[in-house]
């Protein structure tokens, strides 16, 4: 009984150091400030789940003996306060936090499966013969930059021509706004 | 000292716990949904082990509450890791095409009330499911184009948004309850 209680803590402590790991990665490599906050609130509960563990696992310790079991002793009073005293910071503050983020990401996701819904009946990117430049403007628009002025920065070439670009690949892709090109060749998934 | 603090722990992820199920009852974004869950069952661990650490005899490293409760964690956290993970990596891409479509950020409180005739609630439908031109909207409603741009200029000034793609995010009750 006592091995299996060790090891499942282990076992646990394992899963959520790589779930910390990952969401850190993930909030840092994030471009929004709200999947971010989320991304961090993750990473915060795996944080203290990882205290927590790391306590249980010591006071399964024998009392007695080796130098492990004497320097846990010593710093358990102040060791053990941890996990609840963050437990609660970080709990409050997901309080505060989640909801707003949540509410804004629903009306993101909406957009975004209004948008994909909107684009599916235009012909994929590979059905399109578009020429090497009208593919730069696409990876271009893709990114999310759509007005005439910006891609022309991006793709050092003037505004006017960036225009005409972007008309030809709405014609040959039957595409009614600039707007959904961003979305071009995009399925759900 | 220490069993208050987790007690105090305990109730305020109770509370997270009840706020996201909530959440997760109303919501009709799957991606979102997969978010909500994750954090439901991370909280649902915070619970356990609070009110364990502080209702719970002293001692409480043996038995199999702790089987069950290390069972469950890791569960929870391999939940939290493959579906709340899947679906906040792909929220980062909503949020990027929300920002290009919407002439404010999204986030924005949402207009209530809207007095709609059943006409313009068609509409809204309509442009619920992406239909969004005049053109569209005419084909789908069988009206003419510049009938659909009628009722869409009316929904605008009724609901005081900005633009068709702002009325994506317009939430009206349902064709059946109208």
């Amino acid at each position: 009984m006592k091995g299996a209680a060790v090891s499942l803590i282990a076992l646990n402590l394992a899963a959520v150091s790589a779930l910390l790991v990952a969401s850190a990665v993930c909030a840092r490599r994030s471009g929004s400030d709200r999947v971010r906050q989320l991304w961090l609130a993750i990473a915060a509960f795996a944080a203290v789940l990882m205290s927590g563990w790391v306590v249980r696992l010591f006071s399964h310790v024998p009392a007695s003996g080796s130098p492990a079991a004497r320097m846990w002793q010593r710093v358990e009073p102040i060791f053990s306060v941890v996990p609840p005293v963050a437990g609660l910071a970080v709990g409050v503050v997901a309080l505060v936090l989640v909801p707003r983020a949540v509410r804004a990401l629903q009306q993101s996701e909406r957009m975004y499966t209004a948008m994909l819904r909107r684009v599916s009946s235009l012909p994929s990117l590979e059905d399109i013969a578009l020429t090497r430049r009208e593919r730069e403007v696409v990876d271009v628009l893709r990114a999310g930059s759509l007005d005439n002025a910006s891609i022309a920065e991006r793709l050092g070439i003037a505004p006017n021509t960036a225009g005409t670009h972007v008309r030809n690949i709405m014609r040959k892709a039957g595409a009614a706004d600039r707007r959904d090109l961003m979305l071009l060749g995009e399925r759900n998934g | 000292m220490i069993r208050a603090l987790y007690l105090a722990c305990a109730v305020v992820f109770l509370t997270i716990l009840v706020v996201s199920i909530n959440a997760l009852r109303r919501s009709r974004t799957r991606r979102v949904s997969d978010v909500l869950k994750g954090i439901a069952a991370m909280s649902g661990v915070f619970v356990i082990v609070g009110a364990q650490e502080s209702l719970g005899p002293n001692g409480t490293t043996e038995g199999a509450g702790q089987l069950l409760l290390g069972a469950y964690a890791l569960l929870a956290t391999v939940v939290v890791g493959t579906v709340g993970v899947g679906g906040l990596r792909r929220l980062d891409r909503a949020e990027q095409v929300a920002a290009t479509q919407l002439p404010r950020p999204p986030g924005q409180p949402q207009p209530v009330q809207v007095r709609l005739t059943p006409r313009e609630v068609s509409v809204v439908h309509a442009i619920h499911s992406g239909v969004l031109t005049d053109a569209e909207l005419a084909e789908a409603l069988f009206v003419s184009p510049a009938t659909a741009g009628t009722h869409v200029r009316n929904i605008l000034r009724k609901t005081r948004l900005r633009s068709r793609r702002e009325l994506i995010l317009l939430e009206i009750p349902s064709a059946e309850e109208s």
